[in-house]
């Protein structure tokens, strides 16, 4: 777990959350949100939970991660839709008991068995960092990088997140969703948890408006989490499809368009890497 | 001898009070935003889910009251019971249960007089060539549609995108179907015949009843519903709440095989909380 992030690539995350409230213009909810499933008939769906603002419905172009994938199926010549869902549970629900193409995500907590059918394509490198709550802590809190130095404290991981870990540096652990678990800092019931900044920020702003301002990231960052594409070995096209998405990705991220899409949607500079971290390296690996 | 009388008599009173607590007609308060057809304060019986709802409780000897509310509110409100699409309400919110008691589908609406011909819309490619109305804020894969070469204009109200539809100004309107006909109903009620709506079928989703995670009594609450929800569908009563308001189009949707799908889709009860 050693840094990764500059203090200048947190400033220029800080402004960027900053320049996103002001200028996203978020889908309504009142009316049917124009997206390209709902013109997808009799086309393969891949399904993923809502991940504002990097993949949601709310965002334009469904948010970077959706803009990637979408350029990517187009590459790959996949006729395919992206569906949103508000809860992991309805990913793996299409997954498991429809058969579904694929699915988007990460923390899914698939079991052993599920896996072996599955082929995990990364999109996405992540950096997160530890949020906290200044109240209960006024002097700040802050981790050596060891999470030793967190030991005593209780965090609160993601459903389906392996938090062995925190375990074994003998940190508690809790478990729930992400806008649960900043609801479980405010409240004590968590000292802790990894979320990535702009997704804290964008469901703080959106959820917990009043409360916002208490809240805090610990400089170091917290981890790395790779967001995958998932094809399903199960589905006559998946294994195919996983390959040439696989290739797509790869030349999106030679040639650019990766990072432009990324840079039309959270800004320029080293931003960009925070988003990438290794992935050309892990794209390198072909598909068994 | 008097202190087995004592016991008797307290078994006795504590069987006929659990009894009678068995029995109470539950009270439910649910939340909903006015949203006419589906929801209406100022409707018959809450509109047409209202009336679902309704129905629903009585079967289960439950009585329900509804309160509507901003959407916004009733999203930001966090230990409420909603009545609405469940994807609004789940991100900021945890459920004991959800039981979807309706459906609702958007529909692409164009008014014939201005076509010769009869518009079909098979795929994304035929919708070149038309200017599609949709509401403001609504358009989400903004870049895909654009490179389909689609052209959309953007109203902030439902009732101008049909005025400007019936001038010529855009061709076709996009909006939740039933929305839709209750505009035309109201605007231009001689002319309802020339509009015409093609339905998305996969704009299909579902709005239901869901208990707060802490609600007061919210697994045996929701049990009830799903059986009162059984019991309507079973004695025809919903089958005549849905032809009322729609006239027969919930039949094009398979509803009944659409609605298990999204009680199996949202059945908390069976898999944990999400």
């Amino acid at each position: 777990m050693k840094p990764i992030i500059s203090k200048q690539a947190l400033l220029s995350l800080s402004l960027l959350l900053l320049g996103m409230m002001l200028i996203s213009s978020p889908a309504s909810a009142t009316g049917p949100r124009v997206t390209k499933a709902l013109f997808a008939i009799d086309k393969s769906e891949i399904h993923t939970l809502d991940f504002p603002p990097y993949l949601s419905s709310e965002m334009v172009d469904g948010g970077p991660i959706s803009e990637i994938v979408n350029k990517a199926l187009q590459h790959a010549g996949i006729d395919a839709v992206i569906s949103t869902h508000p809860v992991q549970r309805m990913v793996k629900y299409y997954l498991l008991q429809e058969n579904a193409l694929a699915i988007m995500g990460r923390h899914l907590n698939l079991s052993s068995e599920t896996r072996k059918d599955l082929i995990y394509i990364p999109v996405a490198v992540m950096t997160e960092m530890f949020y906290y709550y200044k109240p209960r802590y006024p002097n700040g809190l802050s981790w050596s990088g060891k999470l030793e130095s967190l030991k005593g404290k209780t965090y609160g991981a993601h459903k389906g997140e392996d938090a062995s870990a925190y375990q074994h540096a003998g940190i508690a652990v809790k478990q729930a969703r992400t806008i649960k678990l900043l609801k479980m800092i405010a409240s004590g019931e968590v000292d802790f948890a990894a979320i990535p900044p702009l997704t804290g920020n964008w469901l703080l702003s959106k959820y917990m408006t009043a409360d916002k301002e208490n809240f805090a990231v610990m400089q170091r960052p917290a981890q790395n989490e790779v967001f995958y594409i998932i094809f399903n070995r199960k589905h006559a096209d998946g294994e195919g499809m996983a390959e040439r998405i696989r290739k797509a990705l790869m030349k999106m991220v030679d040639d650019g368009s990766y990072a432009e899409i990324v840079k039309k949607h959270l800004g320029a500079g080293e931003v960009i890497n925070l988003h990438m971290g290794d992935l050309k390296e892990r794209l390198g690996i072909k598909v068994k | 001898m008097l202190t087995r009388i004592m016991t008797g008599l307290l078994l006795l009173m504590t069987w006929v009070s659990a009894g009678l607590a068995q029995d109470a007609v539950l009270s439910v308060d649910l939340d909903a935003n006015e949203s006419s057809p589906y929801w209406s304060a100022s409707m018959p019986l809450d509109g047409m889910c209202g009336e679902v709802v309704h129905a629903v409780s009585e079967a289960a000897g439950i009585t329900s009251n509804i309160q509507y509310k901003p959407l916004k509110r009733m999203i930001e409100d966090d230990s409420n019971n909603d009545l609405g699409n469940p994807e609004f309400f789940m991100v900021n919110q945890e459920f004991a249960d959800i039981i979807p008691v309706c459906l609702y589908q958007a529909a692409i609406f164009y008014y014939a007089p201005n076509h010769k011909e009869k518009i079909i819309l098979q795929s994304i490619d035929d919708l070149k060539g038309y200017r599609v109305g949709i509401l403001t804020g609504t358009l989400v894969d903004r870049s895909y549609f654009e490179s389909a070469g689609v052209v959309f204009e953007e109203s902030y109200s439902r009732e101008s995108m049909f005025k400007k539809m019936k001038l010529g100004r855009i061709d076709l309107c996009l909006v939740i179907d039933l929305v839709g006909h209750q505009i035309i109903n109201q605007l231009f009620p001689e002319q309802h015949d020339n509009f015409v709506a093609i339905q998305l079928v996969k704009s299909t989703a579902p709005l239901a009843i869901l208990l707060a995670k802490d609600y007061p009594q919210a697994e045996v609450i929701g049990d009830k519903y799903r059986q009162g929800l059984n019991r309507i569908i079973q004695n025809g009563t919903y089958e005549e709440i849905m032809r009322r308001y729609d006239g027969g189009a919930h039949t094009q949707l398979d509803w009944l095989k659409q609605l298990r799908h999204f009680e199996r889709l949202y059945g908390i009860r069976e898999a944990g909380n999400p």
